[in-house]
């Protein structure tokens, strides 16, 4: 019992905490693969975020954030003439974001599931919208 | 395919912290619908990434020790003054207070603008000049603006000023404020 208990400490500290638009933007990442980079990462997180619109000013921001955290690493490609002869900076999520994510995914599966215990059924089948 | 006017991608560039420059430059670039659109997203976008490269190579008890000293250089230049200087006045620490802040801002936008390929010593003097100008404006600004009585009058560098900028550009050359660069582009600077 103790040693559990010292478990769940212990790895609740390690653990990222992630705000919802941290989370969205590991989302991005997580299903984008190596193509992954400001404007890409900028369009799908405004369909995870939709209807709410995403600038990319905040994806830099978060990007970085994430970067400083280790939860995300960065990488140039070769400069292309469609961006004026410029390099991308292309994002990864690391192990240590992937586990971030999975604890907030399966925290949002919990909140989703006591929801729609309350909202029914339907709600939750149309989307979570009433 | 239109493209954003090379002037205004020079002027944009020209603000934009060296750490983000190409990324955030080649995403104007591919995104640019028209002049308005482009200006937009740059007005958008370049206070954001200033911002936080700022939080990111600024340590903060590194800040605290530098707003310390600059704070403490401020005072000393009035410690052989034979008129008693309360400190407990807010008045004094207004006046105190003013060119700190101005000297510590200045400093946080250099750290914001940290570039590898620039000379330690060198970004140290530049850090120190700006940090010292900037201080120094405030007084003329206050001169300018008629508030004499928010100036530091009657105030004098001394040894133990000397001793307290001295103290910042060790900090300075200790611990730098570093800017991360992933590692590909490193190794290809």
């Amino acid at each position: 019992m103790v040693d559990r208990l010292y478990y769940s400490v212990n790895q609740m500290g390690k653990s990222e905490s992630l705000g919802v638009f941290e989370q969205i933007i590991l989302t991005a990442l997580l299903t984008m693969g190596d193509n992954a980079y400001g404007v890409t990462i900028r369009e799908k997180a405004e369909k995870l975020a939709h209807p709410k619109s995403v600038s990319i000013g905040a994806v830099y921001v978060t990007l970085d954030r994430l970067e400083e955290k280790g939860l995300v690493s960065s990488w140039f490609s070769e400069p292309t003439p469609e961006r004026g002869g410029r390099a991308k900076r292309c994002y990864r999520l690391e192990p240590a974001g992937r586990r971030a994510l999975e604890e907030a995914a399966v925290t949002a599966k919990r909140i989703w599931d006591s929801t729609s215990d309350v909202w029914g059924r339907n709600w939750a089948r149309e989307g979570g919208t009433k | 395919m239109r493209y954003p006017p090379e002037i205004a991608e020079d002027l944009v560039g020209w603000f934009l912290p060296p750490a983000c420059r190409e990324e955030v430059l080649g995403d104007l670039y591919e995104r640019y619908v028209n002049a308005a659109q482009y200006a937009m997203s740059a007005l958008t976008v370049t206070p954001r990434v200033i911002v936080s490269q700022i939080r990111r190579n600024t340590d903060a008890v590194i800040f605290l020790l530098t707003a310390c000293a600059i704070c403490y250089s401020f005072v000393a230049g009035w410690a052989d003054l034979p008129v008693h200087i309360d400190l407990t006045d807010p008045a004094t620490l207004l006046k105190v207070a003013i060119p700190t802040a101005a000297a510590l801002l200045s400093l946080l936008v250099r750290n914001g603008y940290a570039a590898p390929d620039t000379r330690r010593q060198r970004a140290i003097t530049l850090d120190i000049a700006i940090a010292m100008g900037s201080a120094g404006l405030t007084q003329l600004v206050l001169l300018v603006a008629l508030r004499p009585d928010l100036m530091l009058l009657r105030w004098c560098p001394s040894q133990e000023t000397a001793s307290a900028w001295l103290f910042v550009i060790l900090l300075r050359a200790l611990f730098p404020p570093e800017m991360r660069v992933p590692q590909q582009m490193r190794r290809a600077g």
